[in-house]
């Protein structure tokens, strides 16, 4: 469960000037759910899931996950949270499996149950063939199922997912879309940020549109056809121009 | 928080290892230049040396300035020790005995060179063209001949006197001098009036020839007492072969005199003390011959230290603060539950291992370059005998400056948003730091506690006691705690760095 209440974040100071990133953003996702945001660049959608995964502070507000706060206990919310976004790395030196063994040493993991859940992720993902390469000989398909495998280690009760597909070819965000709906089946809270209408409409069982760091909508996708008819494009461009 | 700060220690550790640039400038760079320069300096220096030695000079002298100097040099050679053994040499008996090309570059022994300088002048001549190809070396009897000291002396003198100061001089008639268009203005005035002067002067600067001698007619009774009679050498000491032509000249007149003195003592039933009312008495050093290598190393020592703990440890530390942003892997990391203290210490434990390991690879490789790979001729005068617990110390030297690198790179990586941003910040960083590697040269400057706290400067002149073998135990530990609170404070930065949201995610 992810639980947002008037949530605001400021960038910058007296030098660079101020930025209102949120401004009293309020939503919840529950288990089970996939939760789409949407909004246009700077809408403050990936500030928002920095905060939720305890990279960035709050200004204000609250942030809560499976009951623990971000601000107050951020150690204990990263240890329920699994984050992924299309642009994070992995380390091209280290083979899958060490970046595996890595991060699953971070998350407490140790020894034979380390290793137990490392080969279970391989043969769900499929990566038995090049989980003793070197993640810099490997093609972006092949990565992103290491980097998938890397944000499920410790098995996350929650999931946090920034334009997970965006820049992948069709073959890669296909298996991602795949996963979070895995994830979805598996009772996990998925939390959800994407420009892609057809993934929302896949995807998502409700969405909050953002714009300039304030929802604009919050409901179910069939509500959304609802109102604005099939059109995910056409509604989203709507909203947002109500709200500008 | 051990257990966080062992697994982030052993990942960066194994990526940095992997990392084709780490290991060049961490383990190649010191273990491989130091003795391919230790070897080309070598080759440059003795081929140079031996060039020089073996290289013919051009010198303008008239007919009785030549025949002068000739009959200087030839009268040092006859009463020369060697000229006995050369008469032997010559005699009817031994000329059956020995095959003349045993002789070497000495070769065919004319009897005439004992009463004709002129054959001796032109046998010499002889000799130092076989020893310029390669007959000889030119420096002295074979290293495998044991001679007695006075007798390498006597060696030693003649290459200088007959073959350096004679045979390798080429005379030149200063009548087929042609005068250069400009006069030389810094020709000296009492030789202003002369013309064969002026002509040899242009000559000299056109490189010519290389020096212009004059040799007054007293030079030839120079063996009588009397005043001092001075011998003119035009020269130019900015021209290398015309400063070589002064140094030959010189050493001649010097061996000339040595010789002259004796007799002139001896005739008047003189002791050579005479001439040495009081002197210091020799072998009253307490340091030994190895101590004051050591010392002398000991200079430059830190300047060596201080720059491969820098050179391994910049680039890991660009690699894993500027770098893993570059990468865009910082952010899983600090999304996992480890604290940032945590990330920031192992990054550091991993810079602080390579500076080290650079250092100590560098300080070995210069031990063992100047065990097995330095010249005799860079070294010689140096009896080195570094010994085990001192190898074990000048290693101990290396950990505070790679300690505070580590820290102080760290934090300047942290902050960068590149790597190439974390290369423009460190780079003019090592001008700074490596100026207290400079301290031991300055004069008068001699290791205190107050200067045993300021870091790096404390490290260099550390290194010169340690090698002189005076261990001061207590400055070395307030080395290691101000280089040791210079890195925690760097570290610090570098976790209140990784706390700070513009650091962490700028671009």
């Amino acid at each position: 469960m992810i639980e947002i209440t008037d949530l605001c974040k400021t960038y910058g100071g007296w030098r660079r000037g101020r930025v209102e990133a949120l401004r009293g953003l309020s939503f919840a996702c529950r288990p089970g759910e996939v939760f789409g945001l949407l909004g246009p660049n700077g809408a403050g959608k990936t500030t928002a899931l920095r905060i939720i995964s305890t990279a960035l502070r709050p200004t204000s507000g609250r942030a809560v996950v499976l009951g623990l706060d971000v601000t107050r206990q951020p150690r204990e919310v990263r240890r329920q949270v699994g984050f992924l976004s299309a642009n994070t790395g992995l380390y091209g030196r280290l083979s899958a499996r060490e970046v595996l063994t890595y991060f699953g040493r971070l998350f407490g993991l140790q020894g034979p149950a380390l290793r137990a859940r490392i080969d279970q992720l391989s043969q769900v993902f499929g990566m038995a063939e090049f989980l003793d390469r070197r993640c810099e000989k490997l093609s972006t398909g092949m990565r992103q199922k290491v980097n998938i495998a890397r944000t499920v280690i410790h098995s996350p009760p929650v999931m946090v997912f920034d334009e997970p597909t965006s820049g992948l070819d069709v073959l890669t965000s296909r298996a991602i879309v795949r996963f979070i709906r895995q994830c979805k089946h598996e009772q996990r809270t998925v939390l959800f940020s994407t420009h892609i209408m057809a993934e929302v409409q896949t995807l998502c069982d409700r969405v909050g549109i953002i714009h300039e760091g304030r929802l604009h909508y919050c409901g179910t996708t069939a509500e959304l056809r609802a109102r604005y008819g099939d059109d995910l494009d056409e509604a989203f461009v709507q909203i947002v121009g109500e709200a500008a | 928080m051990l257990a966080g700060v062992w697994t982030i220690y052993r990942k960066e550790l194994v990526d940095t290892l992997r990392d084709r640039k780490t290991l060049i400038f961490m383990l190649l760079i010191p273990t491989l230049a130091i003795p391919a320069m230790f070897a080309a300096l070598e080759k440059i220096v003795s081929s140079s040396t031996q060039k020089q030695a073996l290289e013919r000079v051009r010198i303008a002298a008239d007919e009785p300035s030549r025949a002068r100097y000739r009959q200087l040099v030839h009268a040092w050679f006859l009463q020369s020790p060697l000229a006995d053994g050369l008469r032997i040499a010559t005699s009817p008996v031994m000329r059956s005995l020995i095959d003349p090309a045993q002789l070497g570059a000495l070769g065919e022994i004319p009897p005439e060179i004992f009463t004709d300088p002129a054959v001796f002048a032109a046998w010499t001549r002889a000799a130092a063209a076989k020893a310029r190809e390669g007959v000889d070396s030119g420096e002295g009897p074979p290293a495998d001949v044991h001679l007695p000291p006075e007798m390498v002396h006597e060696v030693v003198a003649f290459y200088e006197v007959a073959f350096k100061g004679l045979g390798l001089i080429e005379f030149v008639d200063p009548g087929s001098l042609t005068m250069s268009a400009a006069p030389v203005e810094t020709l000296p005035r009492a030789l202003a009036g002369d013309a064969p002067a002026r002509a040899a002067a242009s000559a000299i600067k056109a490189k010519t020839i290389h020096g212009y001698l004059i040799a007054p007619e007293q030079a030839a009774e120079a063996a009588r007492a009397g005043p001092t009679v001075e011998l003119t050498l035009l020269h130019d000491s900015t021209l290398r072969l015309s400063e070589e032509a002064r140094r030959r000249v010189q050493t001649v007149l010097e061996r000339v005199n040595e010789r002259l003195v004796q007799a002139r003592l001896r005739a008047r039933d003189l002791d050579r003390d005479f001439l040495t009312p009081l002197r210091m008495r020799d072998g009253m050093d307490l340091a030994t011959e190895s101590q004051i290598a050591l010392s002398y190393i000991g200079g430059i020592l830190p300047y060596f230290v201080i720059a491969f703990a820098f050179l391994g440890g910049m680039y890991p530390a660009i690699d894993l603060g500027a770098g893993e942003k570059e990468r865009n892997t910082l952010e899983t990391l600090i999304l996992s539950p480890s604290t940032r203290a945590e990330i920031a210490i192992g990054k550091f434990l991993v810079i602080t291992t390579t500076a080290l390991t650079a250092a100590v690879a560098g300080l070995a490789s210069i031990a063992i370059s100047v065990r097995y790979v330095a010249p005799p001729a860079l070294l010689r005068n140096f009896d080195l005998n570094i010994e085990p617990a001192t190898a074990v110390m000048i290693g101990l030297l290396a950990i505070p400056p790679a300690v505070a690198f580590a820290g102080l790179f760290l934090a300047i990586s942290i902050y960068a948003r590149s790597f190439k941003e974390a290369q423009n910040y460190m780079a003019p960083l090592q001008f700074v730091l490596i100026l207290p590697a400079l301290a031991p040269m300055l004069p008068g400057l001699e290791l205190n506690w107050k200067m045993a706290l300021i870091p790096l400067v404390n490290v260099s002149m550390l290194s010169k006691d340690f090698l002189k073998g005076d261990t001061h135990w207590g400055y070395y530990a307030l080395t290691l705690f101000s280089c040791g609170v210079l890195a925690a404070g760097c570290v610090a930065y570098a976790v209140r760095q990784f706390h700070r949201e513009d650091v962490l995610f700028r671009s």
